[in-house]
Order: C-alpha cells, then sequence, then structure tokens
C-alpha cells in the first residue's frame, strides 16, 4: 500500500470511525498539537452533514424543534457515511433511517414529514420538461381514448400521508407555531407539484388520487375510468375523468399524451 | 522541459461567489460586480429553479464554475459520471473557467464533504498531475486548482505546499487558484512564511484570486467564510496583487451571508488595494 494510500485511509477512518492512528502522521507543533488539529476535520464533518440536512429538511426542523432535530440529524450522521459526490442527495436515506431506528422510530410522525420534506426537494430541482396541451388529445381518434396513457413530469409526485404532514408545512410556510404531530384517521394521498420554479402541495380529492395513481402507475386512461367507478356512478365517469384531464393539463402535470407502439 | 508560456484565460476583474440570498438582486439591476463565480455541485441537479437562476444571470454577468468534489487527490478513481454531469453543465453555461481544490475528499466511494490536504510529496504530485491531465481532457478544457486552507501537515511531506502547488500546476499544465486567506490560515496553523508562499508560485500559472473571511478556534485559525476579509489578508492580497499583477479577484462568503450592497463595500476595497498596487508595480 503506497503512502498515500495509507494516509488518506488513516484519514478517513479518524472522521468516520474515531480512529486515532492518523494522529502518528500528522505534525504537532507549539500552536496545536496532532489530536486537536485532526480534531478539526472530525467536528467538521458532521457539523457540515447536519447543516445540509438542516437546509433539506425544514418541515422535519419546524416539527421536532431545533434541538431534537440536531439529535436525530447527528444520529444519521453517525450511521450513515456518504457516498455522494454532491451534498444534496445525501438525505436521501433519511426517511427511511428515522423509520427504522430508536428512538426516532418510536415517533412515526417524523419519517412521514422527512419523507415529504424530501418530496419537496426532488420536485423542486428536478428535470425540466415540456408539458403537454389539450391540443395534444385532440390529435388522438375519439375512438382511442380508452388506450391512451398519461405519463406525469418529474416534478409531479404524489404522496402517502399518514401523519398531519400537510398542515405543519402550511404551518411553518406562513410562519405560525407547529401544530402537533397527529395521525390522520385515515392516509390521504396529496401532490407535489412545481410550477413557475415554485413547489406546491395539496391533499387531492379521494377519487382524483385514486385515478392519479393509476396513471403514474403507467396504466392506460381506461384504468383510470375504471378506478372513478369507486365513486361515481357509470353515466358520470367520463365527465369526471374529463374534468380532471383537463385539469391537470391546465396545472401541468402531465407531460405527454400518448397511444401505446 | 517544463512550459513557461502564459495559457491564462483572459482577466474578468472582480467578481463574487454566486449564492442564492443574492439572486434576485444580482438580477434587479446590473450591480457593480464584473463576474460571479458559482459553485458548480449546486447547479448538477436535473433542472429546475438552481439551473433557471444560473441561465438567466449567466445572460447578465459572466461566469466560472467552481467544483468541490473533484477529489482530484484521492486514490480512488475519478468519477466519470460527475465529470459527465460537469460536462454538460459546461456546455451549457459556458463558463469563462472551471476550478476545483488541490486536495482530496474521500476514499473507498466514501466522501468526506471536505476539502483534505494532501502529503506534499513526489508520490502525490505525479499522482495528482496525472490525473489533472485526465480531467482536463475530458472537459476539453485547462483547469484551475485552488490551495485548501489546512489544520494538519504530514510528517511524510517532503517539500513546502507552495512547492507542491507549484509542481501540480507545472507538470499537470494547469492554472491556479491562489487562495488568498488560505495561505494565511494556512501560514498561521502551520507557522510558515506567507510571503514565501507567494515567491513560489509560478506568476504565469495565477488566474484567480479567492478571499475570504476567517475565524479563530484555540490557537487555530479556521477558514468559516462567514465574516468579512480579515485586515492580514487585504494585507497579503496586496502582497499578491504586487507580485502577480491584475488577477481576477472574487470574495467568497457562505455562512452569516450579507446583503449584496455590503459584499459590494469589499469588493471596492479589493479593487481600490488592486489599482494603487498594480499602479505602483507599474
Amino acid at each position: 500500500m503506497s503512502m498515500l494510500t495509507q494516509l488518506q485511509d488513516a484519514f478517513q477512518r479518524a472522521i468516520l470511525d474515531g480512529d486515532s492512528a492518523i494522529r502518528d502522521a500528522v505534525v504537532s507543533n507549539d500552536a496545536a498539537d496532532a489530536s486537536e488539529r485532526v480534531g478539526v476535520y472530525v467536528h467538521a464533518y458532521t457539523a457540515r452533514l447536519v447543516e445540509a440536512l438542516r437546509s433539506d429538511f425544514p418541515t422535519l426542523r419546524f416539527a421536532a424543534g431545533d434541538a431534537v432535530c440536531a439529535d436525530m440529524l447527528r444520529d444519521y450522521v453517525a450511521a450513515t457515511p456518504s457516498v455522494h459526490r454532491n451534498v444534496r442527495w445525501y438525505g436521501g436515506g433519511l426517511a427511511e433511517f428515522l423509520r427504522q431506528h430508536s428512538p426516532w422510530s418510536d415517533t412515526p410522525a417524523f419519517a412521514n414529514v422527512a419523507a415529504f420534506d424530501w418530496a419537496i426537494g426532488l420536485s423542486f430541482d428536478a428535470e425540466d420538461e415540456p408539458c403537454a396541451g389539450e391540443e395534444d388529445i385532440a390529435t388522438l381518434p375519439p375512438e382511442r381514448w380508452g388506450e391512451m396513457l398519461l405519463r406525469l413530469p418529474p416534478h409531479v409526485r404524489l404522496f402517502a400521508c399518514e401523519w398531519n404532514v400537510l398542515e405543519i408545512r402550511q404551518a411553518h410556510d406562513r410562519g405560525q407555531n407547529a401544530p402537533s404531530m397527529r395521525p390522520l384517521a385515515r392516509p390521504q394521498t396529496s401532490i407535489v407539484s412545481r410550477q413557475s420554479g415554485q413547489v406546491h402541495y395539496r391533499q387531492l380529492a379521494a377519487d382524483e388520487a385514486a385515478a392519479l395513481t393509476v396513471v403514474a402507475a403507467g396504466a392506460p386512461f381506461v384504468q383510470m375510468c375504471e378506478a372513478l367507478c369507486d365513486w361515481h356512478a357509470q353515466d358520470d365517469v367520463a365527465l369526471r375523468a374529463a374534468s380532471l384531464l383537463k385539469a391537470w393539463i391546465g396545472n401541468g402535470w402531465i407531460a405527454s399524451v400518448a397511444l401505446p407502439d | 522541459m517544463m512550459p513557461t508560456t502564459d495559457s491564462r484565460f483572459p482577466t474578468l476583474g472582480f467578481g463574487l461567489g454566486l449564492r442564492t440570498d443574492h439572486y434576485e438582486s444580482l438580477l434587479d439591476a446590473r450591480a457593480d460586480v464584473d463576474w460571479l463565480e458559482a459553485i458548480s455541485e449546486n447547479y448538477l441537479v436535473p433542472g429546475g429553479r438552481p439551473r433557471d437562476w444560473l441561465r438567466r444571470l449567466r445572460e447578465r454577468y459572466p461566469i466560472v464554475l467552481h467544483g468541490v468534489s473533484l477529489s482530484i487527490g484521492s486514490q480512488d478513481s475519478l468519477d466519470p459520471e460527475y465529470l459527465r454531469q460537469l460536462k454538460r453543465l459546461i456546455d451549457e453555461i459556458e463558463p469563462a473557467w472551471v476550478s476545483d481544490h488541490l486536495c482530496w475528499t474521500g476514499v473507498h466511494g466514501r466522501n468526506l464533504h471536505d476539502l483534505l490536504p494532501m502529503a506534499y510529496t513526489e508520490e502525490s504530485i505525479a499522482h495528482v498531475s496525472a490525473r489533472v491531465r485526465r480531467v482536463q481532457d475530458i472537459l476539453g478544457r485547462r483547469i484551475l486548482l485552488e490551495n485548501v486552507s489546512s489544520y494538519v501537515e504530514f510528517k511524510a511531506s517532503t517539500m513546502p505546499e507552495w512547492e507542491f502547488l507549484a509542481a501540480v500546476a507545472e507538470r499537470a499544465d494547469c492554472l491556479i487558484l491562489l487562495d488568498i486567506n488560505n495561505i494565511h490560515v494556512s501560514a498561521s496553523n502551520h507557522g510558515f512564511d506567507p510571503q514565501r508562499y507567494l515567491a513560489g508560485i509560478p506568476a504565469h500559472r495565477v488566474q484567480q484570486f479567492h478571499l475570504a473571511g476567517h475565524s479563530f478556534q484555540n490557537n487555530l485559525i479556521i477558514d468559516t467564510h462567514d465574516r468579512p476579509v480579515a485586515d492580514p489578508v487585504w494585507r497579503l492580497y496586496a502582497d499578491a496583487v504586487r507580485r502577480f499583477g491584475a488577477v481576477s479577484t472574487m470574495i467568497e462568503r457562505d455562512d452569516d451571508i450579507p446583503v449584496l450592497t455590503e459584499l459590494l463595500v469589499e469588493l471596492a476595497r479589493a479593487r481600490a488595494i488592486a489599482d494603487a498596487c498594480t499602479d505602483l508595480a507599474a
């Protein structure tokens, strides 16, 4: 093993595992000994990643409070070495970490709130893509609309709320006090999307959530209509489906409409 | 024989590090800023507002890209996906130049998200300079490497930092981003003379200066970028201008970021020092 390899290996172990071997390779002087010098990097590692996560998870920070949030983020950093070149992606495993690790798993709302923050971030810097217009549907023969495939753009994300996540986020955005975290009577689907660079979120009506879930799974328009049958009389389904489709296109939630090959 | 010709890009003047806090101020009216330095990684995202802001600002200002995770000194392989993304950003933004740091950021596939110092040895020079050449081939352009601030020196080093930086730049045929604050910080932390540092850097390689603030922790100085440029750094900047001439200069601020006008006052001070020192040098 080359000297350079040994040094980098030992330095990284000092930062990630608290290994002290690197100190023997570091110059001490009157200003500071090797331990203090290496300690600057050890401290900076956690501080930097916690700060990045604080910025990426504002609703979690708001809901949990600064001190509790700092504790959970430090736990995540200690358990999760980064494999990302870009620190932007480091928080991708936080929600799952909070779901699985005590004491944070004792408050399941934390994982749900963290997942919501992550969904907002993914929508914020998702790939830019043109939206479909109503004229794109008009080009398809009406007798084949049932086969029509609708594709959602990357900034549109469906999110399952099991806790009052939206209420908490709304309070955050309005500068109000954080409401208590409470479970919803039944899970609700929300949508996170981007318009003119701004990320928006709102709860979906049950029938709209079911229809959009079918579309997001890549199923054809006819299956979306079938899903709506659980909420609407047969005669009303076509009207409701058309109304939803018109609204989605207006919101920029549809990237393309196409017939299968 | 080492190349000694001046291969630098045209000078841009006086710039600022591009931070989200200042996006709107920079677009509202043409601020007295000649150019902007954008952190590459902040825009290595698929799309959305960050890329849109950068495109709009690019229409108003020359932009250079400054990376923090090339990890040119690492024993790990270069990351082709990172370079592919960076190349795509370069093609879109057409920056005046592209820089990163003379450091490593992790090994074994891990990233420590810090600018970690090298051992200054012949082995390190050979390792880094070969990798810089590969990066320059991939990006199709000469890059700049910045000296980092450091809190450790390795017993294995066989030369001072400035000799190491100069040797890498010559052997890799790359340019130098000289961070004046980092020279001051490291000189204080390790007890070397910053004037010897300046004297050891080949002038024809110096493309850009960084200026920034620092803070103190016991007997060490920490490169925090959270306050105005300190007086000793301004004095060292004047010395650098006398030695290297009119080099593109920018101020970095990453924490406790003030309103734009406050940074413009600092930038005006840099202009004044540079004007005075280049007049004297002339």
